[in-house]
């Protein structure tokens, strides 16, 4: 056997034990790794319909077959458990070096389950695994937790996956961050991890992960990373990373702006990648200074930024020496939502706002539309100052985005309502159609009306409205229709599902197809593992994430889009007049899948799926 | 006739007569169709680009019969993936 180590670890918190177990290899084979497999036993071992805060919500660690290879990207790993974001399944993926290592440390899973009486980290030393009291780290953020945790241990190469403020102060939308600016960002992994009173996993690896035909995996990892680094995506990740989609999405009309209201964005040339390229007349540095890769990576995607030293976020001693010198930069998905989105134009203030999100543990992207949410409901006056504290939250003001971000964080005054995510501050305030999100979770950056397969993809997420869970890209960008998107959905559904289980990045996949997967998993795992068996697993994956949804108390109806994507027509762009059409284009996805007219996978689907 | 050609994200060095921000203003013989740009410029071949002329989609089936227009403006943009 290769790629697995075969072993798991179970982290009782309420009991404070620690137990290794072999991984059961049948299910191994079945859903591969990472989002799958973790998915089965959080499936198979917990009622769906526990509260995600409570003790009776298990969070999964999971790493995949190709963690810590040598294969390019091999760096991924995720969190599976019962969002809080959204009470739907939560399989949130990551980078960095933290998977590597705790794959090289010899696990495969590490199932976390209950809650700790106190707060507590789990250290791993390879076999040597501890709960350690964590009190002197609770309250730090994850850049102090990650660095003090190394000190404490005399270790440089510790690598720690940990919550910051956010996630204890269970904030709906709370990451859990490793290598101080990756994340496991999405549906609120990072609350749950705080409901534990567990602080941080720190893990140190040096068994290395041994691989079924050591001679052929090399080949097929050399000739698979001479196609991905040939490939002109990667040519572009590396050099403007994935910012340069909101030129795309601005072109094309498919930009979210001020909570959905717009799909252009006026102050677009203020926060485009050109300019976060451009050097700045005060200090001779652009924003984005250099470029970072994960482990085992040959795309390098992450970005490197410095904040303008004349920039209001950086005015005090303290900021300045936190914030402005290289600090982790800029995504498409931050710089969308912490700029378009809430209607601001000040790269600097997206950039701060992105570095708390790092420093505290938070996804920007629900960051963006929750505080979106806010300000339209600050605009027609159902927030008002006297809840603010006196600030003005209106589109475009960027000081007042980046207050209450730190708000936020502490849990004080209007953060605390914003905190709960768009659609409980919506709520709150009696408007719930501001929230514009899907399953609770705030949309990423593409708009659904001139990108109508997105729009479907967002409806039929297993975790909420994503933009990692199906690849409709080339189509929207192609066509504004409905014909053909339901199958294009399933089938990248599918696929992404695949990926997302082998500890590879999805970006291989602008240059890899399903057959380079296998024939790299093939080589590691051994057993025969071809397109077909991929697609399998990719589907088995898809349908159970839906029968954990289903038996969480999720039916049909969670399956929809914002009022304002299904009534209100984009007012510029390729899609100027439309809306986007989900009833042309559910009922035949649902055939496709084989579910039922109310979104019910059937008998003959589970048995054919292996389920 | 002159038209205005603008390549967003391009994935490497600007193609020949481009600026650095990515425009490029060409002459064209009467007649010069969505199409024909596409075809005199050096695009990756294995990603699919989206094309706009003045702001508006033509999908690829159109663009041979797409006859642009002096002072018409193309947008061509990959259908890159997101993240």
């Amino acid at each position: 056997m290769g790629g697995w180590q075969g072993k798991i670890l179970r982290v009782n918190l309420t009991e404070g034990t620690v137990t290794p177990e072999k991984l059961n290899q049948e299910w191994a084979e079945q859903y591969l790794g990472q989002r799958g497999l973790a998915s089965k036993y959080l499936y198979e071992e917990m009622d769906p319909s526990v509260d995600p805060l409570s003790p009776e919500n298990k969070m999964i660690i999971g790493t995949g077959p190709l963690t810590g290879t040598m294969a390019s990207t091999g760096g991924r790993w995720s969190v599976t458990t019962k969002g809080a974001l959204t009470n739907a399944i939560a399989s949130s993926n990551s980078g960095g070096y933290f998977g590597g290592e705790l794959k090289m440390a010899g696990w495969d899973l590490i199932i976390f389950e209950g809650k700790s009486p106190k707060p507590v980290y789990l250290l791993i030393r390879d076999d040597d695994v501890q709960l350690l009291d964590a009190k002197e780290y609770w309250g730090q953020t994850v850049w102090v937790t990650e660095d003090a945790i190394r000190a404490k241990h005399q270790d440089p190469l510790i690598r720690v996956a940990s919550i910051g403020r956010a996630g204890e102060n269970l904030i709906r939308f709370a990451c859990i961050m490793n290598d101080k600016d990756r994340a496991a960002g999405r549906s609120g992994v990072g609350a749950v991890m705080g409901s534990k009173n567990l602080k941080a996993i720190a893990v140190r690896g040096t068994a290395g992960v041994a691989v079924h035909d050591p001679a052929r995996f090399l080949k097929i990892v050399q000739e698979m990373r001479e196609k991905l680094d040939t490939h002109a995506a990667r040519n572009r990740l590396a050099r403007v990373g994935t910012h340069a989609m909101m030129d795309n999405t601005n072109a094309y009309g498919s930009l979210p702006t001020r909570n959905s209201r717009d799909v252009q964005f006026d102050g677009h040339d203020a926060v485009k990648v050109k300019t976060a390229h451009t050097p700045r007349r005060n200090d001779g540095n652009p924003n984005l200074i250099s470029t970072k890769a994960c482990f085992a990576c040959s795309i390098g995607c992450g970005r490197i930024a410095k904040i303008d030293p004349d920039h209001y976020s950086v005015a005090s001693e303290e900021a300045k020496i936190k914030y402005g010198n290289a600090i982790g930069g800029l995504e498409y998905e931050s710089i969308f939502a912490l700029a378009p989105m809430v209607g601001c134009n000040d790269l600097d203030a997206a950039t701060y706002a992105n570095a708390l999100c790092n420093e505290d543990g938070m996804d920007p992207i629900s960051l963006g539309g929750s505080i979106s949410a806010a300000m339209e409901l600050f605009e027609v006056g159902a927030i008002t100052t006297e809840d603010t504290g006196g600030l003005e939250l209106k589109f475009g003001n960027a000081d007042a985005m980046t207050k209450v971000t730190e708000m936020i964080i502490a849990g004080e005054g209007i953060g605390a309502d914003i905190g709960l995510g768009a659609q409980r501050l919506c709520e709150k305030y009696g408007h719930p159609e501001f929230a514009i999100v899907v399953k609770g979770q705030e949309i990423p950056g593409y708009d659904t009306r001139a990108m109508q397969g997105m729009g479907l993809a967002y409806a039929t997420s297993s975790r909420g409205a994503c933009h990692m869970r199906a690849a409709p890209f080339v189509d929207d960008f192609t066509h504004v229709r409905t014909d053909g998107k339901a199958e294009i959905v399933k089938n990248t559904q599918d696929v992404n599902a695949a990926k997302d289980n082998t500890g590879l990045c999805a970006f291989s996949g602008n240059a890899w197809d399903m057959n380079d997967y296998a024939a790299q998993i093939d080589a590691a795992c051994g057993g025969g593992w071809d397109e077909a068996r991929m697609l399998e697993v990719g589907e088995r994956t898809y349908t159970l994430e839906r029968q954990f949804n289903l038996r969480a108390g999720l039916t049909k109806e969670d399956d929809t889009l914002p009022d304002r994507f299904l009534k209100e027509a984009a007012k510029s762009g390729v899609a100027k007049g439309r809306v986007t059409e989900l009833d042309k284009m559910l009922p035949e996805y649902y055939e496709l899948r084989g579910w039922t007219k109310d979104g019910v996978p059937t008998n003959e689907t589970l048995d054919r799926v292996g389920i | 006739m002159k038209v205005r050609v603008k390549l967003l994200s391009p994935s490497g060095d600007m193609p020949n007569g481009f600026d650095p921000f990515g425009e490029a203003e060409m002459d064209l013989a009467a007649g010069a169709t969505v199409a024909d740009i596409m075809s005199q410029i050096d695009l990756p071949k294995e990603e699919s680009y989206t094309s706009l002329v003045d702001g508006q989609p033509v999908v690829p089936d159109h663009r041979a019969g797409h006859a642009l227009r002096d002072g018409d403006e193309i947008t061509l943009l990959p259908a890159i993936q997101g993240g």
